[in-house]
């Protein structure tokens, strides 16, 4: 397996068409997303959890609608 | 010890495990069999694709790429036939054995079929392959949908969003007409039909017959009616056949306690998993993403020595074009009462009550009380009569019930 670099996230971009509301991110990042009026997915604080968790949260996600974002701009997730 | 870690099944369920695994057990042989000839892809996205928003590659979540970097073996393309538990060993389709220390049964469902005459015209909408065919069909100008469930609304959308005239045909009083009150079922009829979706309930398809020009279905009740195509919609039959013998229990799926364990050393999750709801007291099957998900990272973790309890109340969301759908916890388990609090704009938030807690909700429009009702059906609030009468009551904030 690759050495492991630290996961920074500084960008997170949720595309409100494609979020369904599922929920799964906010079950499992809960202090970086939230549930709005319309049941679709809205950043809380990116800084609300760890950044292991809230790839965790991005990756649980099942229409793939956040996008991650490391400090150089380059996508961190989705990988495909 | 050939492989460590055998998990029976390519999707969320089973990708999740795998990785979960991977995290507790750094060495250990993992190999994950689908029997679909595709990466792992999200079932949820299908929809997407079918109406144009997503183009087809977004469906994939992990790569067998993906997978190998993290160590585990993605085979598909071949299925699992029969399991030896005894022996502790799987005979795979492709005629080759594969022994194993842990196993997981992530097998998910197939789509039941209507199996009545002509069922072969008929189109599914389940898998990446059944996309495939609905994409590759030229021209679909009408549409009939058969049946009334989320994957029946799921399809009804896609064709009207393509442009089809779509007539939904079911056999029940509206859509998700066991679990809904009539406010709701109402509000997703009017949904449909301010997009020019037709309804026709009460009716049941009888045949499909292949005519010049396209197709005509048969009902029960002596009407028929033409369209280009026909969409089945019948639920899911969790993939159990190949356990025949195996000396793992088997109810409508894979029977397994609140651990997901179907025996030493087996486990089951996801769309196949019978598992023990501890809110409901009884076994269920709950057939939605976050489930397969979380009980994916359940198995995962309980196969590498851990001891967790699933016990995640999981929900399920989808868009009838612009109304929200929601569907959380066991709406199928049988409770003692309803609350229904209705929306002004039209729809319901249920509350599914058994005893002095809530154990489900249904919402059909904004669900703005989503945080406070995940909270009283997961922290197992106790409601008096009071609470009860208070929150069929929409201008109760619901959150006040939680203290």
């Amino acid at each position: 397996m690759a050495d492991k670099k630290p996961l920074i996230i500084s960008k997170i971009v949720i595309d409100r068409d494609l979020c369904i509301g599922a929920a799964t991110c906010v079950t499992i990042a809960p202090g970086t997303f939230k549930m709005d009026d319309e049941n679709k997915a809205v950043l809380v604080d990116i800084r609300g959890d760890e950044a292991e968790t809230i790839l965790l949260g991005a990756e649980s996600c099942p229409t793939k609608a956040i996008f991650l974002y490391d400090e150089n701009g380059e996508q961190i997730y989705p990988y495909v | 010890m050939d492989i460590e870690h055998l998990i029976i099944g390519g999707g969320i369920a089973g990708a999740t495990a795998a990785e979960t695994i991977r995290q507790h057990d750094p060495r250990g042989r993992i190999r994950v069999i689908g029997n679909e000839p595709h990466p792992v892809y999200s079932r949820v996205l299908l929809p997407h694709v079918a109406d144009g928003r997503a183009k087809e590659n977004r469906v994939v979540i992990r790569t067998a790429e993906n997978l190998a970097a993290k160590g585990i073996e993605y085979v598909t393309g071949v299925s699992v036939v029969s399991v030896d538990a005894a022996a502790k060993q799987v005979a795979v389709s492709d005629g080759s054995s594969c022994g194993y220390g842990k196993l997981l049964i992530a097998s998910g469902g197939t789509a039941r079929r209507f199996d009545g005459p002509g069922d072969e015209h008929c189109t599914y909408f389940r898998t990446l392959d059944d996309l495939r065919v609905l994409m590759s069909t030229a021209r679909v100008g009408t549409a009939l949908v058969y049946g009334g469930g989320f994957n029946a609304i799921d399809l009804a959308v896609s064709l009207a969003r393509r442009g089809a005239r779509v007539t939904c045909v079911m056999r029940g009083d509206g859509f998700l007409a066991k679990s809904l009150d009539q406010r709701s079922r109402v509000a997703i009829t009017e949904a449909m039909e301010r997009h020019g979706v037709t309804i026709m309930t009460h009716r049941e398809l009888r045949s499909v017959e292949r005519k010049i020009g396209g197709l005509m279905a048969h009902f029960s009740d002596g009407g028929n009616a033409a369209s280009d195509l026909v969409g089945v919609s019948l639920g899911v039959i969790p993939n159990i056949g190949f356990l025949a013998g195996s000396g793992i229990a088997t109810a409508s799926g894979v029977v397994v306690d609140e651990k997901l364990r179907a025996a030493d050393g087996i486990y089951a999750a996801g769309d196949v998993a019978e598992y023990l709801d501890l809110r409901a007291g009884s076994h269920r099957i709950a057939g939605n993403w976050m489930n397969a998900m979380f009980q994916g990272k359940i198995a995962g973790a309980n196969m590498t020595g851990a001891d967790l309890v699933f016990d995640l109340v999981t929900a399920y969301s989808i868009a009838c074009f612009e109304l929200p759908i929601t569907f959380m916890g066991g709406v199928d388990v049988a409770v003692d009462e309803r609350i229904v609090r209705p929306h002004a704009s039209g729809g319901t938030l249920q509350l599914f009550v058994k005893g002095d807690r809530a154990v489900a909700a249904t919402c059909i429009g904004p669900f703005t009380d989503r945080g406070a009702v995940t909270k009283l059906i997961a922290d197992r609030i106790v409601l008096s009569e009071a609470a009860k009468k208070a929150a069929a009551d929409p201008r109760t904030d619901l959150a006040a019930l939680l203290s």
